[in-house]
Formats: C-alpha cells, structure tokens, sequence
C-alpha cells in the first residue's frame, strides 16, 4: 500500500497531512497561492517529499489516495464573487428567488432592509411550458422564449446559466430539452439543471441550490481541473477524493458536476478530527474550534456525533444539500483590526488574505491584523514561526500596530493587547452562539484546537467559557486535513419512489433498491480500493398520511418481504414516537425516498503510544523571549519549550509558549499543559 | 366538585383579571416564585434553552402536522406561560397570538381550580372564554417536577376545519356562536398522558377530514409532551428552584425594560381614527374606528382607550376580548425597540380600555368573532400604527396590508381521490409599509402576521390540492410611493383541476388602502376577479367578503395590498427608483409621473437619465412647490 495524502486549502495556508497505512508520517503547511490554488497544493507536497527524502513526482506516483478539501466554493458565494447567473424558469415563476420562504423571526424590526436574493429577478427569465404532478405536460415547452432567453443573457454576458421548472423532479424532459437548445445556442455556456443537481420538491429550495451550483460550478470546475492535471502530470495515477459538506469524499468527477456539495467543504472535516480526539481522551462532548488566517469556525460533537444540519444554508440561502454544522465568524491571525470616526476599535471580517499577509511576513501589507499583535506582545517566537521556513518581522508588526494605537493615543502594547482581547471577544461569541445560545452548556464540552492560529487563543478562550480542558494535538495547525486522512469514502444515492404500507408494491420497490444498490457497488467498482472494508447501507423516507416531513429508517436489507414491512412499519412507529411523543398506530405509512449508501470505511491514523519519561521538561526548553502575559504591560521573560521535543508525562507550568513546526501554543499563568500517552497535550488551568 | 356549572354569558372578569395568589394556591408548586440568587451563566443557559424548548415545540408540529396552515404557512405559537398565566417567552411568534394566550389560560385555571394534574392537556378555542377566534386551537398541559408545578406548555394552531356549517374557519355570515362551528371552553381532553377516547371520538364525528384533523392534534399533543420532557430535563440539571427562579427574572427584566423605553417616550395624550373595510349588507358604507392613546412616562405605561368603538356588528367580523387587547400590543410593538424581551412583564405595561358590544371590544354574547384575529383587528393594528406616528414619527410605520382574499379559504372535491378537502392559501402575501430609512417590507401578509408565517411552495400546494399554480409574481407599483418606498406585494393566478371549487373570502384591504406617511402614498389595495382560463376574458368580479364558485375553465385571480411610502416620493434615490424599475416592481409611468425620474433603459442595469430628472423635479418644485 502507498501513501495516502490529505490536503486542505483555507484562505491564508494551505495544509497537508500524509500517511503510509495507519501510521502518520508527517504534517506540513504552507502558504496559500490565490492566483493559483494548485501551486499552493505542489508546494505542500513538496515539502512532505522533502521531508522523506524524494521528489514530488516519486512521492505522487507511490500516493494511491488523495484528499482534497478547500474552500474555494463558499469564498465564492460569501464574497459574493460567484459568477453572474441567467435563471430559466417556468412562466409564472420568475419571482421564486426574490419571494423566499417568509418566515421571518425579528417580525417587529422594520428598520431593515430586505434579504438581498440569490440573482436579481431580471436577470430570471420565464419559458411557456407546465408539467403537473404527475409529469404530464399541461403545456408543452416553448423553444423560442428557451432561444430567446439564451441569446438575451448572451448579450448580457452572463457567465452561466440555471435551469429550474416546476415539476422537473418528476418529469425532467422539458429541462433536458432547455439544456440541448443552451447547448445548440451558446455551446461555451456553462449550465445546470434542477432535476440533474439535486432532486428535491420545493421550487425554492432547488432554484436556490441549482443556482448556487450554477454561480460556482465554472469557479470550481476550472479549480479542479487544474490540480488534477497538475497532480497527473506529477505522476499522480489516482483520482483525487473531495471532501464534501456532509464531512464523507467523492471522486473529483462527482464534484465537478455539483460543487454545491462541496459548498462546506473546507471546515467539514474539522469536527471529524475533533471527535477523533476527543473519543482518545473518553470525552463525548466537544467543542471544535478552527482558527486559520482569515475566519474563526466553531463546531460541536455532541454523545459523540457530529452536530449536522439537514440543509446547509450559505448567507441565508437553501443549498438542498445536508453537511456537518459549523459557525463560521471573520476573525483570523490575518483579520485586520481598524479604528472607526468614534475611536472605537473592531477587528474584522476583513483579513490581508495569503496576499500580502499580516505586516510582519514582509509581503507588502501594512495592516494591523492579530498575528501583528501577538509577534508585538512576544507571543510568537520569530525564530521559529513556521519551524523557521518563513521569517517574520518584529518591527514590521510594531508598526503596523502604531498605526491602531496612535488614533487611539495609547501604547503599541496595550493597542496590540487591546486587538487580541477584541478577537477573542468575537470568538467567545462564536462559542457562545452554538453552544449556550442553544441550550448546551459549554462547561460540560472539552475545546478541541484546530487551525494555525488557535494555539494562541485557546486556553484563555477555555477559560473566558469555563470550560475545563482544552486538547492540543499535535496536528493542531492542519487539523482538517488530518481529518482528511480519517474520513470515509462514501456516497449515497437516492429514488424517489412511493408505496403505501396497505398497497406495497414489492417489485417496484425492490427493483429500485437493486438499482441502488447497483450504483453504490459501481462507485466502489470505480475506486478500485482492494484493502478497504466496503459496506451498503439502505434507508427509507417515511410518513403518515398528509404529512410532508419523513423520518429515516434503516432497512435490514435490501429485499422486502412482507415479514421485514411489518418491522419496517413498526420501526416507523416507534421512531415517530420516539421523536415526537405520539404516532398513530392505526394509520397507514408512506414511503417516499429510499437511499442507498456505498462506504469504504478507510484504516484511519492510530496514533502510537508512547512511553513516560518524565515530568520534567526542562530538555525542551529552548530559551526565553520577552513577551506580555497581563494586564500590567510589562515584557517578562517567558521560557519557550520545542513541542515536539515534549515527550509523554511532561508537564509545563505558564506562563510559557510551545513552539511547534507549523504553530505556537500559549500557555497563561495559572495553566498547565500536559503532554498525554498519544503525544497530543492539554492545557487546564490550576486549581 | 365544582361549586356550580357556569353557563354564557361568562364574567369578563374572569379572562381578564390578574389571577391572585388565593386562586392557585391549591396547584402544588403554583405559587412558588424559585431562587433569588442566579448566577448570570446559569439565567443565560435556562433563557436559551426555553428558546430552544419552543424551537422544539415548532419544529414538532412543523415536522408531523397534516395541514398546510401548520406545515406550510406555520399559522401556530409555542410557548410557556407561568402558573399566573403569564407569558414566559415570545420567540418566533404570531403577533395576533402575543395578547391571546393569557386570557385562554386564566379561564382554564379559574373554571378547574385545584382539578388541575400532571398529564392533563386542556383545549380552549371559544372567543367568548378567552381565546383568540374559534378557528385557533389552543392547547395547554400544565408541566410538573416532582409533583410541583413549573409552568404551562401551550400551543396555538389554525385548524383547516371546526365543524362550522360552511367548511372554512372564517364564514362572514357567522353572526353568532352557533354558526362557527364547535366552541370548546376549557375543555380537557386528555388524563395520565392518555387521551380521553369517546371525546376524541365526539370531535372526530364532528370536524371535516377527521384524519386530518387527528394527525393535527397529535401534532399538538407531540408539541406539549416535548416541552413537558424538556422542562423537566432543565429542572433536573439546574433544580427546579433555579429554573422557576429564572423564570420569574424574566418577566421582571421584561417590566423593567419597558418601563425604561416608555421613559424616553414624550408624555401626550393623542386621538385617531380611520374609516374600515365596506362590508355588503353589515356595514356597507363602513364604521368608524375611533383610539385615543396615553403615554405616560412616568408610570412606564401606554393606555389605549377603545371606548369609543362602533357597536358589534351582526357578522363575524367583531373582535374578540383577547384579539381587541391584542391589536393595541401588535400595533405598538413595532415601534419599541427590540431590546425589550417578549414577555408579559413588558406587554402588561400595554393597557386597553374596552366597552362591551362594541367592534373592537368585549363582544356581547353570542355575537360572532370567527374572524377576530385578521378582519378588522388587522385594520385596528393599521390604526394604532397610525396612532403611534403622532408620538415617535421617527419610528412609524406606514400602512400593511391586511389578511388578504389572495389568503381565502378554498373547498371542494378532488377529481382524483373524491375526497372532500379544504385549503387557506398562502402563496401570495401582502406588504408592510415605509419607514424613515428604510422601504416597507415585502412577504409580510398583515398586523395578524408581520411575515412570521411562511409562503407555501406551489408545488407541496399542488401535491394536497387539485389547483394549477400559473402564476405567482411581484405586483407592479403596488408599493406606496415615497421617499422610502412601501412593500411591493404580491398575486396569484389559479385554476381548479377537472372540478368546481367554492371559495370563501372575508378580508379586509379591498375598499381602503394602506396609508402613506409624511407625503409618502398608499401602497396598492386588495382585489381578485374570475376570468376563462384560455383567452384570460374577465368574467366576474369577486367579493371581499362572501361565497363564490369558481370552474375548471376559469382562473382565480387575487391580489395582495402593498405597503404604504413613508416622504415625498420626488426625494426618492433616483437610483432606487432605477433598479425598482428594472426589476419590475415599479412602472416607468410611476417613475416619471410621481417619483420623477426618467430612465434610459439601453444599457443592461438601465441608467437614470439625470438631465431629464433634474429638469422634471425642477419643474415640480417650481410648479407645485414640490406637494
């Protein structure tokens, strides 16, 4: 078995974590190149090459497996850079994006603006034709307003076009017949339609996600395919697997067609590392935070599952499409910090980004962001930033911080404390808004770090929540892309197919679990993965009568006998009451959706025990650097420890900071951090 | 048991009144008030989690429901009330809800005294003992820790159908109690978490599409028994002294809170009035609706005074004790700030002064109030808001539309399944009114509902009904003209499939329009007419209130009210002006004859043709001094 290699791209580094069966060898990061994501990627592997003593090319051709994640898709659609995107629609609809769902919670504010829609309703333009319920065509499709949509967004310049007919999910023939004219008429034009992205009832929530599928496909597309080529023509001989938002991979060939699956790519794999570590420390709760460059994610794992979301939403907006639940907040090392007319100072949303950076790398920028404050208060060990790859200027940051604490007329150091103590606020907010504010109480939660810049924030964070714990891994500054190396290959398909228990039509259904059945076994045909453990799983969407939510209920197989019904109905039973304290056992069941999931359940990393040594870590202490660790804006000398030189049973008392090759942990007065048998650490505070 | 059967007229007294200490004290736990000393964390923990109770409560009936009032339109409430009836919490609420759900529950706890007990669930939907309109159901389940009670769970749903004689929940003929359907006083309706079967039985016989109607109150069941396991869950991790004590904090904060905003309002004392929807055959020339509001900042109180209020009519359109308290609190409460938490601590401060057998008032037995909740109390919201625009012209709100016949309640046979249904549409909403700084909103429906119901998608609507959706869209200049621009409403054009269907309107919005402010214009007003499905000829107009046929050949056609414009529409951002135009939402006559501006539609965007709107604005200002 070769290499298995997990990559993750955030907005100012990208990271990498390799493997060779279940054993890690090694993590790396480097900075994100946003004019090309792709070198960014090489760049990556070229250090993890480095490191084993071979070329990128020799590394590539001995990789069976590569996994990608970015957040390519959701910077499109939150930087509203998305393309510009023509909607085709049924006659009589054209107002479905701008009219939404309602529903609006604040009913008693009106000093507000109204939810800006996905595209502009003149930019959606209707076509005479009907389908009804049942697919029959009421009325048949009018190709000239198709052609005449088509040129009008011609001479508009649209960048790609959305298809989405009422109906379609039934009857898909007038959507394929639109996508032959677009194809005939403006060959170039890329499109999606409705029916083929993702089949679901509710004319808004398919426009929505179609659409969104639509503005990012040529972004993602163009992206994928470059890194594809670029990995092939480094001996890569695989197909790369993307994470997508439900935290599983796909073959890159899924992705490319519906990139709104992988609108929640890049933080998705975060809360599968967390519950990793958390399930090492015999924790079931946890709280994952994710602090990169340019935002702050918070998700949690709850009696050890992931907490998901049955529709991600992106800026409000349906995307049809489940994913695992993050909060994500502007505030990053790169977040820059700013003064407004009335002195007051914000850090946030926006970040200097990879390009040109915080004003210490020495690229250009001149900005005051978070890692400027933290080299200024002597948090950061120059020397080491990076395992010393990238140098960093103390003076740069200085005075870029000068540039905050002049307006605001106070000292360089209470300014650059003043900016971490804001960023933290923010992040307690975040924590706050997913935990508290709905009902969960933090101090029952251990924090799991994640992300490049959390190691600086994360035991005062703990301690500002009470939280009692916070796990360190050593992985902490790639932790995405070490979920990577544990997540599943899996993907599900769905039928939509209906049966009434007291009529239930037996062939039908068990062909159309066959069929599932049968495209779960080609995916994994596909793949081509002989050491991995494959399993099928089949469920069915079920109801009662005139509702119009299911509940999910597993099948034992993928035959139905009137025996394994009866235990199907029962199941339904019992689960409605489970949920909702009632069911009605004298009432018929539903059955509308069945779904097959195809799972390779990869060898995930074991991490190796290590021995005890002992408590002392004064072998790696590798000197003192002046830093701010209180109020009192006194530099002390604070001793720095080499991370990966603490070994099992070293404990360090703070105030004290523990550098790593890719990151640097604080650790405040009255804390201590602990290095565990598994070699991550964890910091609590002294009692 | 009980001291003597109480027959109608009921003592108003006995819905509106405080409840005293003396009347609970026999319910164990009821008048425990729960710990002082709370730490802030923990007060932060149990308010979000009786916020995330309720979502739980919503999201249960959203979930199971089998009408699309509940599943789709989401014409419900949840929440907790105290053991004085009090409302804890007001999360994602009806606003024709917020002053209805007390006044059900005071009944309920001065008709069954100390026969109150763990697993009992109380339903009461009679207008004349409390509750809103007939049409609402409101459930209750009184919530016990270890014996002791902690609260009210409570639940407020639409229901399709009532046993009325007509199927609908809003029949403009029903002039008295007899002709809405059934009337449940407090009624109990389940023991030991069992329900009580020959009652269900009896409603089951008596309301239509008695599967529907079960699946429903499951729903609602299910709804009650998650808060009951949820609050019991929050006692036993924080103690039921903590949670109790949390409970009373809030309505405390929330009388605080409201008395220090109505601080900063001026102390005045101000008179409006506005005529109301022309009714054929009740009140075709229209009543005059008459407040007088006082503000009085010192004692932290706003005191409206309905006394002067038409007699009740003989239709179903009057008002009922609790939406008439209502009107005053959802039309005053768009205009305090959203700091004030939701509670009846801060909505007591709100008084209302009410006659008996007026309009807007206390109905005199057995007057009907089936539509109590939309009607005229939607007209009422529109005139407190009118009111409000005399004190804090800075927070006014311009005219809403009110519960619209784009909104009426259609019946019939499907072709298919030769089964009868009903359906309340919700497709198309009418919209708010301007205000300084900001356009009136769209998607809102009227006061009753300030956009917390939700649009039905056309195609789970056409999966339940025989109906072909052709055309739902965005009414052009139905926005009242303005600085800041009224809401742009919204229309529908609908065919029954292979059958007739009977529709039932009664609405209001059709002979008035949402009122503009400070030269702001009306926005647009209510309408809907027949014509024949192929050659769209117009047949027949339609009425605001009252029954009409539609057949397989003709199109429905209804239209919502817009929302009216706050300032003059000539200092309208020609900008604004543009892209309204673009868009479809505002005509280029309306751009050049009353906003004035000229648009050269060449390029994509369009562009403002600033020449020519400087040239007519000019003019205008020269001509007419800009009036």
């Amino acid at each position: 078995m070769g290499y298995k290699i997990s990559v993750d791209v955030g907005g100012t580094f990208t990271d990498l974590t390799i493997s060779d069966e279940d054993k890690l060898l090694g993590r790396h990061k480097s900075p994100t190149t946003p004019e090309d994501l792709t070198q960014g990627v090489l760049n990556c592997i070229g250090l993890a090459g480095d490191r084993l003593n071979i070329s990128t090319a020799e590394l590539l051709s001995q990789t069976d497996v590569f996994i990608h994640g970015s957040t390519i898709a959701t910077n499109a659609i939150l930087e509203k850079k998305g393309v510009k995107c023509g909607v085709i629609c049924t006659k009589g609809t054209k107002y479905t994006l701008w009219r939404g769902e309602g529903r609006r919670k604040d009913l008693f504010n009106y000093k507000v603006s109204a939810n800006q829609e996905l595209v502009r309703p003149y930019l959606c333009l209707e076509v005479s034709e009907r389908i009804n319920k049942d697919g029959r065509i009421l009325l048949p499709l009018n190709e000239d307003d198709v052609r005449s949509s088509v040129r009008q967004f011609k001479k508009w310049n649209v960048e790609a076009i959305s298809v989405c007919l009422l109906w379609s999910i039934i009857n898909p023939i007038h959507e394929q017949r639109i996508g032959e004219i677009i194809n005939d008429e403006w060959p170039e034009i890329p499109f999606s339609l409705s029916f083929d992205i993702q089949p679901i009832i509710r004319e808004y929530h398919r426009m929505s996600c179609v659409t969104l599928n639509a503005m990012i496909k040529p972004i993602v597309t163009d992206y994928l395919e470059k890194l594809q080529e670029a990995l092939a023509n480094k001996g890569f001989k695989g197909d790369p697997l993307i994470v997508i938002s439900s935290g599983g991979v796909v073959p890159i060939e899924e992705v490319k067609k519906k990139p709104v699956f992988m609108l929640f790519s890049g933080p998705s794999m975060a809360p599968v590392s967390g519950r990793y570590y958390a399930q090492k420390n015999n924790e079931k709760n946890c709280i994952i935070i994710d602090m990169g460059g340019t935002s702050f994610d918070v998700g949690t794992v709850i009696g050890e599952l992931i907490t998901t979301t049955r529709e991600g939403r992106i800026n409000q907006y349906p995307t049809g499409v489940a994913s695992n639940e993050i909060l994500t907040l502007g505030a990053g090392g790169g977040s820059i910090a700013w003064v407004d007319s009335s002195g007051i100072l914000s850090v946030g949303p926006k970040s200097s980004g990879a390009i040109p950076g915080p004003a210490c790398y020495m690229r250009g920028g001149r900005e005051a962001t978070v890692t400027d404050a933290c080299v200024t208060l002597g948090y950061i060990v120059p020397d080491y930033f990076l395992g010393g790859r990238m140098a960093l200027s103390p003076v740069l940051a200085r005075k870029a911080i000068e540039k905050i604490a002049k307006p605001l007329n106070m000292s360089v150091e209470k300014a650059a404390l003043g900016i971490c103590q804001i960023a933290r606020e923010k992040m307690v907010g975040g924590i706050l808004n997913m935990t508290v504010r709905r009902g969960i109480d933090p101090r029952e939660f251990v924090i799991v770090s994640g992300g490049g810049a959390t190691g600086l924030f994360a035991a005062s964070l703990a301690d500002e929540i009470k939280v009692r714990r916070v796990i360190i891994p050593k992985e902490t500054a790639v932790l995405c892309a070490f979920g990577g190396l544990n997540a599943d290959i899996s993907m599900s398909n769905v039928a939509s197919k209906y049966s009434i228990s007291n009529e239930f039509d037996y062939e039908k259904i068990n062909q159309t679990l066959e069929e599932l059945d049968k495209k779960g076994k080609a995916f994994i045909n596909r793949l081509g993965l002989s050491s991995t453990v494959c399993e099928f799983e089949f469920y069915v969407s079920a109801r009662y009568p005139m509702q119009v939510t299911e509940l999910e209920i597993p099948l034992e197989n993928k035959e139905l006998s009137p025996q394994s019904l009866s235990k199907l109905i029962q199941d339904f039973h019992a689960m409605h009451h489970a949920r909702y304290k009632t069911s009605d056992s004298g009432s018929q069941v539903e059955f509308v959706m069945w779904r097959s999931v195809a799972k390779c359940l990869t060898p995930g990393i074991t991490l190796q025990e290590k021995t005890f040594c002992t408590s002392d870590p004064s072998d790696a202490m590798i000197g003192k650097q002046q830093a701010i660790f209180d109020d009192s804006m006194e530099f002390a000398e604070i001793p720095y420890y080499d991370g990966e030189k603490l070994y099992n049973g070293m404990k360090v008392e703070g105030p004290a900071i523990v550098v790593l090759p890719d990151t640097t942990v604080i650790v405040p007065k009255q804390h201590k951090l602990l290095t565990q048998l598994h070699g991550y650490f964890i910091i609590e505070r002294n009692i | 048991m009980y001291q003597e059967i109480e027959f109608p007229p009921y003592k108003f007294e006995k819905l509106s009144e405080a409840i005293k200490v003396n009347e609970i004290e026999m319910i164990p736990g009821a008048t425990d008030t729960g710990d002082t000393e709370i730490d802030p964390i923990t007060f932060s923990i149990v308010v979000a989690r009786a916020e995330g109770i309720m979502s739980e409560m919503t999201e249960t009936i959203l979930a199971t429901a089998r009408n699309p009032i509940l599943y789709g339109a989401k014409d419900f409430t949840c929440t907790l009330l105290n053991a004085e009836a009090k409302v804890l919490f007001l999360f994602d609420c009806i606003p024709a809800h917020v002053g209805t759900l007390s006044p059900a529950l005071k009944w309920i706890i001065r008709s069954f005294q100390n026969d109150i007990h763990e697993g009992d669930v109380f339903v009461n939907n009679a207008p004349h003992a409390g509750n809103a309109h007939a049409g609402d159901w409101t459930m209750f389940a009184p919530v016990f820790y270890d014996g002791k009670l902690v609260c009210w769970a409570v639940n407020k749903c639409h229901l399709i159908d009532i046993g009325c004689p007509t199927p609908t929940t809003g029949d403009v003929y029903a002039k008295d109690v007899y002709q809405e359907g059934l009337h449940l006083p407090g009624v109990r309706l389940c023991r030991n978490h069992e329900m009580i079967p020959d009652l269900i039985r009896f409603l089951g016989y008596n309301i239509r599409y008695s599967k529907q109607w079960y699946g429903d109150f499951l729903s609602q069941l299910g709804s009650l028994w998650v808060a009951e396991n949820r609050v019991k869950e929050l006692c036993n991790r924080f103690s039921y002294g903590t949670v109790k004590g949390c409970f009373e904090e809030t309505l405390k904060i929330g009388e605080r809170k409201m008395k220090e905003e109505i601080q900063n309002f001026p102390k005045i004392f101000v008179e409006e009035e506005m005529m109301s929807e022309k009714i054929k055959d009740f009140c075709p020339d229209g009543v005059l609706l008459k407040v007088k509001l006082t503000v009085d900042p010192e004692k932290g109180l706003i005191i409206f005074d309905y006394r002067d209020m038409p007699d009740q009519l003989q239709c179903s359109y009057n008002l009922s004790y609790a939406t008439a308290r209502c009107s005053a609190i959802q039309g005053t409460l768009p205009i305090i700030a959203s700091s004030v938490p939701l509670n009846d601590g801060a909505l007591d401060r709100i008084q209302v002064l009410l006659k008996e057998g007026t309009v807007a008032g206390i109905p005199r037995w057995p007057v009907g109030t089936m539509l109590a909740t939309t009607g005229f109390a939607d007209t009422v919201s529109n005139l407190v808001f009118k009111t409000w625009a005399k004190v804090l012209p800075d927070r006014a709100i311009a005219g809403m539309s009110e519960f619209s016949v784009a909104n009426l309640d259609a019946s019939g046979v499907d072709p298919q399944t030769h089964e009868p249904y009903t359906h309340e549409y919700y497709l198309s909403a009418g919209a708010g009114g301007a205000t300084e700084g900001y356009d009136g909103l769209s998607h809102l429906f009227a006061p009753c509902i300030m956009g917390n119901m939700g649009y039905e998608s056309i195609e789970i609507l056409e999966l339940a009904v025989p109906n072909i959706i052709w055309d739902l869209f965005a009414i052009i200049d139905s926005g009242g003209p303005g600085k800041w621009r009224g809401g742009i409403s919204m229309g529908q054009r609908i065919q029954p499939v292979d059958h007739e269907m009977y529709l039932i309107s009664a609405a209001t919005g059709y002979t008035n329009r949402p009122f503009g402010l400070f030269g702001g214009l009306p926005g647009s007003r209510d309408d809907h007419w027949i014509e024949e499905h192929t050659t769209h000829n117009y047949i027949q107009q339609l009425p605001n209130a009252g029954h009409s046929k539609l057949q397989s050949d003709q199109d429905w056609i209804a239209l919502s009210s817009g929302g009216g414009g706050f300032g003059k529409p000539d200092e309208r951002d020609p900008e604004l002006v543009k892209d309204d135009v673009r868009d479809g939402f505002v005509s280029f006559e309306m751009a050049k004859n009353v906003y004035k501006v000229v648009i050269n539609t060449e390029p994509e965007l369009y562009e403002v043709d600033y020449e020519a709107t400087n040239k007519l604005r000019q003019k205008d200002l020269i001509e007419n001094g800009g009036n």
